[in-house]
């Protein structure tokens, strides 16, 4: 049923994209002045799409990509393997690994990697600089229709921006030998344009934790008549080890420290390079904006979670994947008018393709020399995309019903299959998805919301067989919300579902992937962000979640059912005879509630507070960072899974990774 | 506070568990010794039946021979018995990890209690300290009366022997018999080489008797609730 909808929707909608409409671009139901057009804010459409902007990024430290990942109310971010693979994310009662169940875009840049060697959806957001980050968009759920591969428990968008124009040098040193150098620059008068660079390297807390990277991000920005073109374009390179993880039997027999680490050689290089093309052209009848982008990934990792459990000479195990992504969209909204009421219509048609290497074999841990290749495929991934929402807003309602077709063709070539002779499959299959939802004002400053969404990821193309039609997995997302804004607090409260007909869980230690059936998500979520006085700004937010297997009455292992979050900063001017001074104050805490672990374990709390402090003067900024600045000894990823690392036994076991203990930086910062 | 908060909503959230839990269970060893008679026709009379144990691991993995057929289907049809290769262990779910020298003589011997988790068993590996198997008596065939003693410790622990159950928290005990009829099945006391009071190990007698250990049929393991 919810397939046919969707199909008539989007056919209904292609319809009507040949039909005459009116010029102005207002969504439907709410206000947004022509001036504004450019950089307006969309407003939100339920009660969990929020952005988070640089006044609540710049009152706590942001040190990377996992500190902007914490932005996002409700995600839990870990980083099990060291500064430079991919975080892994818990969100609304998923354990999205490394990205499979959340969409990461950067600008129009998508993140996350298909049919990634390591995990499905890999998203690496390493590469992205922190001062560049202009604000984070997070839609959760899966409700609305340019919503994409992955968007299964949400879509974060970073929008790119350095803060002040003119030249931006700064240079830092931290705990653990951490060096940063960073140099940036916006011109006057051509908006979000910049370029920027940074490099990065430290020794970890612990060893086996030492990393560096480089990292060149720009934007270029121009107003050509009515047109607005914009690209964006970076490179990235780094080189980091990883300690793997710690049997806790090990620290507690006080065989290892706890920022101690197993075996040798584990690690990864990563690279990345990227451009984005896009223009917005204002018509007559609607805005259209184009996008082309072109990105290449490449990355090696070693990683060795079991020991010598499997194999006599160790369990490590190394990949490497070599992709290049090409992908267009278009993007196009105008107001149809049918009878005395106005429509808005959303229109999206994209295109994606994925040539990708990957391989995977093992090796011997005492010298690294390898072992057997159990991998060694050639992927040609094709995604073809149409979506549409067409919006009504009478009398303080607002009613959305949209869909979204997308097909996938895989290609693949096995160079192992049939004792090395080499084979080749392929699949294809559409995935239908209805997106659905309703809005009420209620009075000034309230909004209700109840949306409905089908949101999917596509498979991991190894699994797929000749022929085979291309099993998309499918959630059935819902939510209810209430919304508040008023010009100094916005506030929020929504409680959220979703239904996987068919779900799988990944297994790290094995990078093999179980279907465990039916799952069912639930939870709520509440967030208020308040600018009480001038220069004080207060952001928290407060998830719970659960996930349970339906048909074995059972909790999933891992995911996070207690995550809040604060961060709460105050800068304000002060004008002097001589120069300006700013002082800036700003702290942050994060609490993580025990997660389930297998047989019926939980793992630990965690707490952590993070402070900031600094003055500008005149051109020159000092600030101190202090992260985890209670000392907390916590783990960042806590598992239960077989190892040999110290212990004859073979039962699953407790393993963790450690989170950073109390660590400093200090930054000097020049604006020319 | 804080912890207070948090508990209360995991009591809220988080009921029901994770689905498998950890259990224990204790584990013995005992064997059947009489009225042992080998393929060949002697009768063995055992005076010493010790086992020396180093581990027992139980494993999600179906064994390589699951279970008895009925006489009247092996005479129609020859039990296959897979090589090493066709037994996948599968998923370490119980062990004990101490070592034991078992009388088997004596009757049932408490080996200890195994750390294990639920889900369904299939198999166990046996893992025998030096001296393996160490045994002495009498065979006799007719006139002929053969005094013997031997040991044998296999070289690595025997895999898929066969063990096929539901484990949950319900209390009960694990036994592991050693058939020795099917340990001694295979042994000619008329083929023992230089001599038999230690068995010639280049003998066809103690090959026989090597062979026996390292049939894994040879170890019957049943769970027994309480």
């Amino acid at each position: 049923m919810s397939r046919s909808l969707s199909l008539l929707t989007v056919v209904c909608a292609l319809a009507a994209f040949a039909h005459e409409g009116e010029e102005d671009i207002i969504d439907a139901g709410a206000p947004m002045s022509r001036e504004t057009q450019v950089r307006a804010r969309r407003p939100a459409h339920s009660a969990t799409e929020v952005v988070v902007d640089r006044e609540v990024l710049d009152a706590t430290p942001r040190a990377g990509a996992t500190d902007l990942l914490r932005a996002v109310p409700g995600l839990v971010a870990t980083q099990h393997s060291g500064e430079g693979k991919a975080q892994q994310l818990f969100l609304r009662g998923f354990d999205a690994v490394h990205g499979q169940d959340v969409e990461l875009n950067v600008a129009g840049l998508p993140v996350n990697q298909v049919s990634h060697i390591h995990a499905l959806g890999y998203a690496d957001l390493n590469w992205l600089i922190p001062e560049a980050v202009r604000e984070v968009r997070v839609t959760e759920g899966s409700a609305r229709a340019w919503q994409g591969d992955f968007a299964v428990a949400g879509t974060v968008r970073y929008e790119l921006g350095l803060e002040e124009p003119g030249v931006q040098l700064s240079a830092g040193i931290g705990s653990f030998n951490r060096m940063r150098l960073f140099a940036g620059y916006r011109p006057e008068g051509l908006g979000e344009t910049f370029a920027a660079v940074e490099y990065v390297q430290g020794d970890g807390f612990g060893p086996s934790r030492a990393f560096g990277r480089v990292s060149a991000l720009g934007q270029f920005v121009h107003k050509l008549g009515p047109v607005t073109f914009r690209a964006v374009g970076g490179s990235y390179g780094a080189r980091f080890d990883s300690p793997g993880v710690v049997r806790e039997s090990q620290v507690t027999s006080g065989a290892l420290d706890f920022y101690g680490a197993n075996g040798r050689g584990h690690g990864g290089s990563v690279s990345r390079h990227q451009l984005l093309l896009s223009a917005e052209v204002p018509g007559e009848t609607g805005r259209t904006t184009f996008e082309l982008y072109g990105v290449f990934n490449e990355g090696r990792l070693r990683n060795n979670f079991t020991g010598a459990l499997q194999h006599p000479t160790g369990d490590g195990l190394e990949q490497f994947q070599s992709s290049m992504t090409f992908g267009g969209r278009a993007l196009h909204q105008r107001h149809l008018h049918v009878g005395t009421q106005t429509l808005t219509l959303d229109l999206g048609i994209s295109g994606r393709g994925d040539g990708i290497r990957q391989t995977q074999r093992g090796y011997v841990d005492a010298d690294g020399s390898p072992r057997e290749t159990s991998i060694d495929v050639g992927i040609t991934q094709t995604l073809g995309s149409a979506w549409t929402e067409l919006a009504w807003a009478p009398h303080g309602w607002r009613f959305m019903l949209g869909g979204r077709l997308d097909v996938l063709h895989v290609e693949l070539r096995d160079a192992r299959a049939f004792n090395g002779q080499g084979a080749t499959r392929s699949s294809l299959g559409p995935h239908f998805g209805l997106k659905a939802g309703v809005e009420r004002a209620l009075g000034e400053h309230f909004r209700a919301f109840a949306s409905y969404g089908d949101g999917f990821r596509t498979p991991q193309a190894r699994q797929l067989s000749d022929g085979e039609r291309a099993p998309f997995v499918d959630v059935r997302g819902a939510e209810l919300g209430l919304r508040f804004d008023s010009r100094l607090v916005s506030a929020s409260a929504a409680a959220f579902g979703s239904f996987v007909a068919n779900d799988f869980f990944f297994d790290h230690t094995a990078g093999t992937t179980s279907f465990v059936g039916e799952t069912l998500r639930g939870g709520g979520q509440a967030m208020v962000t308040a600018r009480p006085v001038e220069g004080f700004v207060v952001s928290a937010n407060v998830t719970v979640a659960t996930a349970r297997l339906t048909q074995r009455d059972a909790l999933l292992p891992y995911f996070a059912p207690v995550v809040g979050r604060l961060d709460s900063g105050w800068s304000r001017r002060f004008e002097t005879p001589w120069f300006a001074v700013t002082p800036r104050l700003g702290i942050g805490a994060t609490v993580i509630g025990p997660r389930p672990l297998p047989f019926n374990e939980f793992s630990r709390e965690v707490f952590l507070v993070d402070a900031r402090a600094g003055v500008r003067l005149g051109a020159v900024e000092l600030t101190f960072d202090l992260q985890n600045a209670l000392g907390a000894q916590w783990r960042d990823g806590e598992y239960v899974f077989a190892s040999s690392w110290g212990t004859q036994s073979q039962l699953p076991s407790r393993h963790f990774t450690a989170g950073p203990p109390r660590t400093f930086f200090l930054n000097l910062e020049i604006h020319l | 506070m804080s912890r207070l908060i948090v508990l209360s909503c995991l009591s809220l959230l988080a009921c029901g568990g994770t689905e498998r839990t950890r259990t224990t269970f204790p584990v013995q060893v005992s064997a059947r010794s009489s009225g042992l008679v080998t393929d060949s026709g002697w009768s063995v009379t055992l005076t010493k039946a010790t086992a020396h144990l180093a581990s027992v691991r139980f494993f999600s993995g179906k064994a390589q021979l699951a279970r008895a057929t009925p006489w009247w289907h092996r005479a129609l049809i020859s039990n296959a018995y897979a090589h090493p290769g066709h037994y996948a262990a599968g998923e370490a779910l119980g062990e004990v990890l101490a070592t034991l020298d078992a009388d088997l003589l004596a009757g049932p011997t408490e080996w200890g209690v195994a750390d294990g988790v639920t889900g369904a068993y299939g198999s166990l590996q046996l893992g025998f300290a030096e001296g393996g198997l160490e045994v002495e008596g009498t065979a006799t065939k007719g006139a002929d009366t053969v005094a013997f003693s031997t040991r044998f410790t296999p070289p690595a622990p025997l895999e898929g022997a066969a063990f096929s159950h539901e484990m949950t928290t319900s209390p009960g005990r694990v036994d592991v018999q050693f058939d020795l009829s099917v340990v001694f099945s295979r042994i000619d006391f008329a083929l023992v080489g230089s001599g038999a009071k230690p068995l010639d190990t280049m003998s066809p007698a103690f090959n026989g008797y090597a062979r026996g250990i390292e049939d894994v049929s040879a170890y019957v393991t049943t769970w027994s609730a309480q």
